[in-house]
């Protein structure tokens, strides 16, 4: 299975949520250092440009891509697409990484997708101290819906 | 939406349409914002291309990126599928009639507005169209070769 986290820009949350699906982030609270250690973290520009991410243990390999304010209208139309080919929905899985954040943290990685990526980032990590429970929160539910597909 | 037509002979190629032949083509000003991003079949051209719309926002070109990425993570045939954008085609006078009728739901008076506009830009349209078709026809012989 193909697992694709997207954000505003696929280099914040979306990559927090590739690092805490591998692993490399825990429940634990996370502090700044670690966040900016993450492979592509706040690296521009990485909007619709998907990314591979790494591989999970259970063989689903994971991407990151960042698509602008069209959070609702890319992941549609990437379902769409794969309909035409009878590409079914247990082979990929989009997951909005937005979600579950507020909006100072969302803030911040709109800024950065709109160029403002210094600045942005830095908003984005102080807010991003108190989201990054409900993330983790989200992508666990998320991931086990994962898993049970894989092991149908 | 009217370049689709266009290829699939519902419109006519070489004159402008009339009102009533664009009112009467399926999808001609209906779009709502649920349908923007779904490929919705047309129909199929007479070599059996399936003929496919969608609606992508501003994405411009970024669509057509994401799309063939996705494309090649499944290892789909590239060449088997063209998008084609039609937005350098749309006229300020279409923009402004379909904003006003499909966003601001005013249909009584945007869909005059974009009906014209679409009159305006129609033979450029007809005309990409036919140079895809063309390109897509020589592409297909030299593929059979």
């Amino acid at each position: 299975m193909k697992i694709i986290y997207y954000s505003y820009t696929g280099a914040h949350s979306a990559v927090i949520a590739a690092g805490i699906h591998l692993g490399t982030l825990t429940s634990q609270k996370i502090d700044r250092s670690q966040l900016v250690k993450l492979p592509l973290f706040a690296s521009p520009p990485l909007l619709y440009q998907l990314n591979y991410y790494g591989q999970d243990s259970f063989g689903n390999d994971l991407f990151t891509l960042g698509v602008g304010h069209e959070l609702i209208l890319v992941p549609k139309s990437i379902i769409s697409f794969l309909s035409l080919y009878k590409i079914r929905g247990t082979e990929i899985k989009l997951i909005n990484t937005m979600l579950p954040l507020k909006n100072l943290t969302r803030m911040g990685e709109k800024m950065a997708s709109a160029g403002m990526n210094t600045l942005g980032t830095r908003l984005f990590l102080h807010a991003m101290a108190r989201d990054y429970k409900m993330l983790y929160q989200y992508l666990k539910e998320k991931q086990i819906a994962a898993d049970d597909v894989h092991t149908v | 939406m009217t370049a689709a037509a266009v290829h699939l002979g519902m419109l006519p190629s070489t004159r402008r349409p009339n009102c009533r032949e664009l009112l009467n083509t399926p999808y001609f000003d209906q779009q709502i914002a649920k349908d923007h991003g779904l490929f919705r079949l047309m129909g199929c051209d007479e070599s059996n291309r399936e003929v496919y719309i969608v609606g992508k926002h501003n994405l411009g070109k970024n669509f057509e990126k994401i799309i063939r990425q996705i494309a090649g993570l499944f290892a789909l045939d590239q060449k088997e599928f063209v998008i084609i954008d039609t937005m350098p085609y749309v006229n300020f006078t279409m923009m402004v009639g379909g904003y006003t009728s499909r966003r601001l739901g005013i249909t009584f008076i945007g869909r005059p507005i974009v009906t014209f506009g679409t009159q305006k830009a129609f033979l450029t349209l007809a005309s990409m169209v036919n140079r895809v078709k063309h390109t897509l026809t020589s592409c297909g012989q030299e593929h059979d070769c």
